[in-house]
């Protein structure tokens, strides 16, 4: 049986570093894998990743709970991807492979159904890839993470029209890579 | 958007061109972001190509959903090597970073602009038309 991650948390914000170290073990591949996803760079990600555990450690004093533990820790990682932009802008060297997705264990039954499926995966990994970051995060946070505006608004420091209207030419962007590429 | 879909007139306009504006918002109605409106309702279920590409646009939603649980691992411990601050809520250095960067830009702007100054000022000081 793991370990309570209630327990962890009340004993990370008492200040135990070993409780939140082991939250962090918990949560550190879901945490890196948003960040490969919004930043499109794994060597970028891996900072993000850490740099995200030290904000929500110094942050946990103040954690109240009204989310889950790892949604909380999402919007972290959400906001230091974000801050970090400029950064990985200068860099430009999205690893298309990066967005490009495996298959699943549940699409192993039906050959050609699976076949589909990674092909479709593999094309929506590379136009994902083709969007402009600020789009693909917002298209990540809310089709893949299933966030509201309010809540991508709130990680990317955008107002909820923004977060909308990208979403929107995301969408009309990606349904045009999709078109090329098929 | 039903009041400006009437307001616009889109009530009244002919089905190729319905085509066009229902895609525009397809994906908005799709992601529960708006409610299609019912011109465009009623011309999404009498087209079929609008039902394909409502079709295609489900299944791109729902990649993109499925793609949620699919958790590429970490290349090494993240945790490994993480200096936590002493104390919770206390600074970081990667805090401190920042700051000292921008001082250290203030300064040599402040050098810079001296150096620029006592320039000018010496052309100045020698230029016959001062004079």
């Amino acid at each position: 049986m793991g370990p309570d991650v209630n327990e962890l948390v009340d004993r990370s914000r008492n200040g135990d570093r070993e409780a939140f170290g082991e939250l962090a073990r918990l949560h550190q591949h879901e945490v890196y894998t948003l960040a490969v996803r919004l930043v499109g760079d794994r060597t970028l990600a891996a900072d993000v990743t850490q740099e995200a555990l030290i904000r929500a450690w110094r942050a946990i004093g103040r954690f109240r709970g009204d989310s889950s533990f790892s949604t909380w820790l999402y919007r972290i990682t959400a906001n230091v991807a974000w801050t970090l932009k400029g950064r990985a802008a200068r860099q430009r060297t999205y690893q298309l492979d990066a967005m490009i997705v495996q298959p699943q264990a549940s699409d192993r039954g039906n050959p050609e159904v699976a076949g589909e499926r990674t092909e479709l995966r593999a094309r929506l990994g590379a136009a994902l890839a083709e969007l402009a970051r600020s789009q693909r995060a917002v298209v990540i946070l809310k089709d893949v993470y299933g966030w509201s505006h309010k809540e991508i608004s709130e990680a990317l420091s955008i107002s909820v029209t923004a977060s909308k209207v990208r979403l929107h030419r995301a969408h009309l962007r990606l349904r045009e890579l999709l078109k090329e590429s098929s | 958007m039903s009041r400006l879909v009437n307001r616009a007139g889109l009530d009244r306009v002919p089905r190729i061109a319905t085509c066009g504006l229902t895609r525009l918002v397809l994906h908005g109605a799709e992601s529960g972001g708006i409610d299609l409106p019912p011109v465009m309702e009623r011309h999404r279920r009498g087209c079929l190509s609008c039902q394909a590409a409502t079709a295609r646009q489900r299944r791109m939603l729902a990649e993109l959903g499925a793609m949620r649980t699919q958790v590429e691992p970490a290349p090494f411990d993240m945790t490994a090597g993480l200096e936590y601050p002493a104390e919770v809520g206390g600074d970081h250095p990667s805090e401190q970073r920042p700051t000292s960067r921008r001082t250290a830009t203030a300064v040599a702007s402040a050098v810079s602009i001296a150096a620029i100054g006592v320039v000018v000022l010496a052309r100045r000081m020698r230029s016959p038309s001062i004079r």
